[in-house]
């Protein structure tokens, strides 16, 4: 199939989920305009990383893990309600990282000794060392979990095969020789991932690809690697792309690209770089996509203000209209305190009412 | 032939002691919880560790490992005219990540920034220690200025050059054998090619550049024509990351000055796998018909310090190893 030809489908998928398939989701809320959601993950409390710690030195048994695992994704969903966000998610508490959550439980894999992720903080890479396949669903047994557990709007998420190619080691012969099969297997391991996930009920699904925005070089190969992990599905989930901490001039080139099919909704930090990133929308425009829009610095413990998110909801105005923004953090909040992020998040919900009064 | 590390090494290790002190001490540093000199104990603890390392597994020239940095890019700091760092980026291929530096004004150098770590390093081995610094044209790329906006200009990559020029010299003045200046960014933007040359022009103005050495990763040097008469004493390239990258580089060294030596990038830093050693040789022998062994330096072809500390271990003696069995069938011939 031509480049051509590929992208007419697409865009006639991408049509009939945006004619159909949003208005249907969107009809849910009684006002569509600026949900509140977050990116996926909540602070891991100490208890659970000594406990991971434990699992893996066997001095606990998984059941016993299970349990605080549960217990704290309980804990958060009540949070969520009493916080009033409008899109729920399971908080990532069994995840210790979100490489090594998905590459762990293919098959050929090994989880490697500890790397520098940035200053002291650290993490275990995937090391890929023979064929990739897919074994079981990884992220639906914590969806259904949610699911018992709340009648709410749940946001699943799974991590982007190039952040999971980039973010791992080869380590097998084959792959050092042809890293294109890696790619390639990574995309069918989670097109299965995906499919699994439709049929357990999901209907909103973030893929998550750090690692695409990183980097200035292969950005189209990259793209259409992301474009092919979700290709045909669009018509069954709401399909976000999740992208943060990018160099600026990639994302510049990437910007075109993120604007064709398949994904309903890019969800990019702002907060962060105050806002800077509007104008790529203002170059680029945003297409008929949804933004998420990062309106809380995850990366810092100052709480932000409801008037300099409104005031950031603001610049994104003239080229996202309100029923297409999402109001969200910049990033996945695992690394902030619990209280941090409940104050942030209560200013965020705020923000996100307040604007649907004013614009 | 002689055997290099260069650049960072793995801050991290679940197995050594060192390794697993200074991480516990950053961490309790960074809540205010631990001095400033307990964190450089633990620093020099484990630079001496990695050092001893290096010459057990028989390295001849030795890296300090950068266990004081967070990134390459931190000596910024101590340029005048930079204001801190702030914003998170991530770092392209890794999972890393750095902090860009703010850069107010100009950078200007006011004292030597490296030659502390170059002293410790150098009295803690009987080896060469190879130092090692990030690029003009890099750091500028990586600069923002006040308004967090991208701060790279003609000015700034020539200011960095400069300040650079005086950190080598100090470096050199102190006696250090080697210095090589990661500047792979170069290699994505040919068209600044002319302004690259004269940064460098500016970066060894007055220096005895022989020892400088130019060192760049992930892409072929055909992307910059004329690659080999930038003034350094020899340029450091990659062969691992790729076939394309591997074959270019190959056919490209053809142009080496036969006064300069060439760093060979031959084990791919970010990948696990470790080929057959056979494969490499074999590869040297096709190396070997253009450049003569004595000018070659067989090192990995960027920082280690993506690989857990394990797996760099083996990277490293399996570097060795291809060495001595190369130096061997040289004595024999």
């Amino acid at each position: 199939m031509s480049k051509e030809e590929a992208n007419r489908i697409f865009a006639e998928r991408h049509k009939i989920a945006r004619e159909i398939y949003i208005p249907w989701m969107k009809n849910k809320f009684k006002d569509s305009r600026f949900l509140a959601s977050t990116v996926g993950s909540f602070p891991q409390p100490q208890e659970l990383r000594k406990a991971r710690v434990a699992l893996r030195k066997k001095e606990i048994t998984p059941a016993a893990y299970q349990e605080l695992v549960q217990k704290h994704t309980l804990e958060w969903l009540k949070l969520q309600d009493d916080l009033k966000i409008d899109l729920i998610v399971s908080g990532e508490f069994e995840r210790q990282d979100m490489a090594v959550a998905f590459g762990e439980k293919f098959t050929n894999t090994r989880i490697e000794d500890f790397v520098k992720s940035y200053e002291n903080r650290r993490y275990r890479p995937v090391n890929y060392l023979g064929k990739v396949e897919w074994q079981e669903p990884i992220a639906l047994p914590m969806f259904q979990f949610v699911g018992e557990n709340t009648d709410r709007f749940i946001k699943e998420t799974i991590t982007g095969p190039v952040t999971l190619f980039e973010w791992g080691l080869i380590g097998s012969e084959e792959y050092d020789e042809r890293p294109e099969l890696l790619r390639a297997d990574l995309v069918a391991v989670l097109r299965k991932e995906i499919e699994s996930l439709i049929q357990g009920g999901v209907t909103i699904l973030q893929v998550d690809e750090p690692a695409f925005t990183a980097k200035k070089w292969n950005i189209e190969e990259d793209w259409l690697l992301i474009q092919e992990a979700v290709r045909g599905f669009e018509e069954q989930l709401y399909l976000i792309l999740h992208i943060c901490y990018s160099s600026e001039e990639a994302l510049d080139r990437a910007f075109p690209l993120m604007l064709q099919p398949s994904f309903h909704q890019i969800h990019i930090e702002m907060a962060n770089r105050d806002y800077r990133l509007v104008k790529l929308l203002e170059k680029h425009g945003f297409g008929d996509k949804d933004i998420g829009l990062g309106v809380i610095d995850v990366h810092q413990d100052r709480i932000e203000t409801v008037e300099e998110i409104i005031s950031g909801i603001k610049k994104v105005l003239p080229i996202v209209p309100p029923n297409r923004i999402w109001v969200t953090p910049d990033c996945g909040l695992k690394d902030r305190s619990k209280e941090v992020t409940v104050e942030k998040l209560k200013v965020m919900v705020e923000a996100a009412k307040r604007a649907r009064e004013i614009f | 032939m002689k055997t290099v590390l260069h650049g960072f090494w793995s801050l991290h290790s679940s197995e050594v002691e060192e390794a697993k002190e200074l991480w516990r001490i950053r961490e309790s540093y960074d809540k205010g919880q631990a001095k400033i000199e307990e964190l450089k104990a633990a620093q020099d603890k484990l630079t001496t560790h990695f050092l001893k390392l290096q010459d057990d597994l028989g390295i001849d020239i030795l890296s300090d490992g950068g266990f004081r940095w967070d990134s390459s890019l931190d000596i910024a700091r101590r340029l005048k005219g930079c204001l801190g760092f702030k914003n998170l980026q991530r770092i392209g291929v890794t999972n890393h990540f750095h902090r860009a530096p703010i850069v107010e004004a100009m950078p200007v150098w006011q004292e030597p920034i490296l030659l502390l770590d170059f002293i410790y390093a150098n009295a803690a081995t009987l080896k060469p220690i190879m130092v090692h610094l990030p690029g003009p044209y890099t750091l500028a790329r990586q600069s923002l200025n006040p308004n967090e906006e991208s701060g790279f200009n003609k000015e700034l990559v020539l200011a960095y050059a400069e300040a650079i020029n005086l950190e080598i010299k100090s470096l050199l003045e102190a006696n250090a054998s080697y210095v090589k200046v990661d500047d792979s960014e170069i290699l994505g933007y040919p068209d600044d090619r002319e302004l690259i040359k004269e940064a460098f022009q500016i970066l060894t103005a007055k220096l005895d550049f022989s020892r400088i050495y130019l060192h760049t990763t992930g892409f072929s040097v055909n992307n910059f024509p004329n690659y080999f008469d930038l003034p350094f004493g020899g340029f450091f390239l990659d062969f691992a990351s790729s076939l394309a990258v591997r074959e270019e580089n190959l056919a490209a060294v053809k142009n080496l000055p036969q006064s300069c030596c060439l760093g060979v990038g031959l084990v791919n830093a970010a990948r696990s796998y470790l080929p057959p050693t056979v494969k490499l040789l074999e590869f040297l022998r096709a190396l070997n018909k253009k450049v003569p062994l004595e000018k070659l330096f067989l090192c990995p072809n960027a920082d280690l310090d993506f690989l857990p500390w394990k797996i760099a271990v083996e990277k490293v003696k399996q570097l060795v190893d291809v060495a001595r069995v190369v130096n061997w069938v040289k004595e024999a011939k």
